[in-house]
Formats: structure tokens, C-alpha cells, sequence
């Protein structure tokens, strides 16, 4: 697999001239996680729509492997991303959002066999867990080159959170993969570099993880 | 294309039947005019669909914004979304007068 390198560089987002995010720079490459941390209400979701390119701050500049894209979400095969908002239509099937996506059904039921039954249920009909499980592999197993989680392990049961954890591992080899999750210790334990915004939206690469996460009073 | 147009589908099947249902509702109420008469009514019905698409977007990107977010991972933009969509309206409300006009006259 031939690497591909996103940057987000220059994020900067504010509302109402509250400042969120300041001159924020992020790196994803294919065949790495990436981990995204940060307290409550710093940013990071809005910063995962500005990369997705549905959010437009007062500047941005998303480049993969060096060709700058304004709405990269347009782009077929570049990148996926999971809000934390239930966001498949209710009335659809399983099995038909599978084929929207181009996810092999059985790929989602050979990591989770309990979803066989599931395959001509509609969404709506789907408890929350399911649903969100159901989603969360779907944005995972698209045939993209980056995806974007955002609180994948939100709503799911700890067998499930260590199941997850498992496609997301198997995953990176095919994709670059940026998480965010309050889960923190899951998601340094399959990070390969984290970021962690701090207030006023700054961005930090983390290297002595644990300590940074004290010092910064993430934890 | 045929996921794209699959997905268009999906996203008009969930607000186009109102869309189309109460301006052809309108059309009735006033009796259903046709020749001249339709030409006089006919401005007055394309501003009345322009207002409830306003409505239609209002609504949907207060209420259901969220639900942009699947179209997005297929690649569409709302832009892309509510111009087909309104579209595919246009062509579907005239149609159904045409059809519903010359059957009627067909059956005299």
C-alpha cells in the first residue's frame, strides 16, 4: 500500500468571536492510528467536521499528500467519518446502507456475529447499542483512505469496546485512522501518536504521554 | 451513478411526497384550471413550491442536520442534495399535472 499523508493545517474556528480552535496542525497517514484528546467542549469534534470538510471555520487547509482540498468529504475513496449523533436514516435497511457504502455485510458479521439476524432490519429498529455499532463499523470498513471517529466506543459494552478495538487495530494496515473518545486509556493503547487540544483550541503532539496528560489537566 | 441517484432517492423520498402533495392540493382547490387559466395560476404555484422548499431546507438543517452526515460519507454536499432534489420535484409535480390533465380529457 503506497502511504498517503493528511494534513490539517491552519484550523481556525471561532463562534460568535469565541475563539475553539487555534491554528490547529494534525497529521493522519495510512497505516497509523491517530489519537485525538481533549476535555469537554475544546474542539474536537468540530475540528474532525472541518477536516471531513461539512464545517468551515475562518480558515482551514486539508492536504493529502500534498494536494489541498477544500470539501474533502467530496472526494470518492478519501475519507469517512463517524459523528456522535445517529446519522443513518431510520427507515433503510441494513443490508442496503451496507451496499451505499460498499461494506460487505458478512464483513461486518464476521467481527460481530451477533449483527447476522440483524441483515433486513431497518436502522429505526435497532437498539442504540446496535445501532451504533452498526454505524461505527460501517464508517470503519469503507473502502476510504482515512476515517474519522468521533467517540467510537460511545454507547457499546465493554466485550464490544474490545471487539472494536480489534477492527480498528486490523483496520490501520488499509487505512490512516484518527480517534477521539473519552475512553482515553483505549485509545493510547491503539494510538501511534496522540494529540491533545488544550484550551484556547491548541494542538499538542504528546510524547511522554501520561505526564502531558497530567501536566495539561486532561487527567 | 446508480448510488449516487439511489441515495438522491432516498433523500427526496423523505419530505418529496409533501412537497409534491399540497401545491397539487392547491391546484385542485382552485378547481383544477387548465389553458389560459393554468398560465395565470402557474407563477403563483412555482413561488408557492420555491417557499415550502425554503421551509423544506429550514427544516432540515435545524431538525435533522445530523442526517447530512450519511450522504457526506457517500460524498454528497447538501448542495448537491436539495438542487437535485428540487429538481427531481419540479419535473414530478408538472408531470402529474400533465398525466392528470390529459386523462381527464381522455375520459370526456
Amino acid at each position: 500500500m503506497n502511504s498517503r499523508i493528511l494534513e490539517a493545517d491552519s484550523m481556525w474556528l471561532e463562534y460568535e468571536g469565541r475563539k475553539i480552535l487555534q491554528n490547529i496542525y494534525i497529521k493522519l497517514q495510512t497505516g497509523h492510528i491517530t489519537g485525538l484528546l481533549g476535555r469537554n467542549g475544546t474542539g474536537k469534534s468540530s475540528l474532525m467536521q472541518m477536516i471531513f470538510g461539512t464545517l468551515r471555520g475562518q480558515s482551514q487547509s486539508v492536504r493529502v499528500s500534498g494536494d489541498y482540498f477544500a470539501y474533502p468529504y467530496q472526494q470518492p475513496r478519501l475519507i469517512s467519518y463517524l459523528p456522535q449523533q445517529a446519522f443513518l436514516p431510520p427507515n433503510l435497511r441494513v443490508n442496503d446502507v451496507c451496499k451505499l457504502y460498499e461494506v460487505d455485510f458478512a464483513a461486518l458479521c464476521r467481527h460481530f456475529e451477533s449483527l447476522e439476524q440483524y441483515g433486513r432490519t431497518r436502522i429505526g429498529d435497532l437498539s442504540t447499542g446496535n445501532r451504533r455499532l452498526v454505524a461505527t463499523l460501517l464508517v470503519l470498513l469503507m473502502p476510504v483512505a482515512f476515517t474519522l471517529l468521533d467517540e467510537p466506543f460511545a454507547a457499546l459494552s465493554p466485550i464490544n469496546i474490545e471487539q472494536m478495538s480489534k477492527v480498528i487495530t486490523e483496520q490501520r494496515a488499509r487505512k490512516g485512522i484518527l480517534i477521539s473518545d473519552h475512553a482515553y486509556e483505549q485509545v493510547l493503547g491503539l494510538a501511534d501518536e496522540t494529540y491533545l487540544i488544550v484550551p484556547v483550541g491548541r494542538s499538542i503532539l504528546l510524547k511522554n504521554t501520561l505526564a502531558e496528560l497530567e501536566e495539561f489537566g486532561y487527567i | 451513478m446508480k448510488t449516487r441517484l439511489h441515495l438522491l432517492a432516498i433523500f427526496y423520498r423523505s419530505f418529496g411526497f409533501y412537497l409534491w402533495a399540497i401545491p397539487m392540493a392547491v391546484w385542485f382547490a382552485f378547481g383544477r384550471p387548465t389553458g389560459r387559466d393554468l398560465y395565470v395560476l402557474i407563477p403563483a404555484l412555482i413561488l408557492f413550491k420555491f417557499f415550502l422548499q425554503g421551509i423544506t431546507i429550514y427544516i432540515f438543517g435545524s431538525r435533522y442536520a445530523h442526517l447530512f452526515f450519511f450522504y457526506a460519507n457517500a460524498n454528497l454536499s447538501r448542495r448537491q442534495l436539495f438542487f437535485s432534489a428540487f429538481i427531481i420535484d419540479f419535473v414530478l409535480f408538472f408531470l402529474s399535472m400533465c398525466t392528470i390533465q390529459l386523462s381527464s380529457e381522455w375520459i370526456k
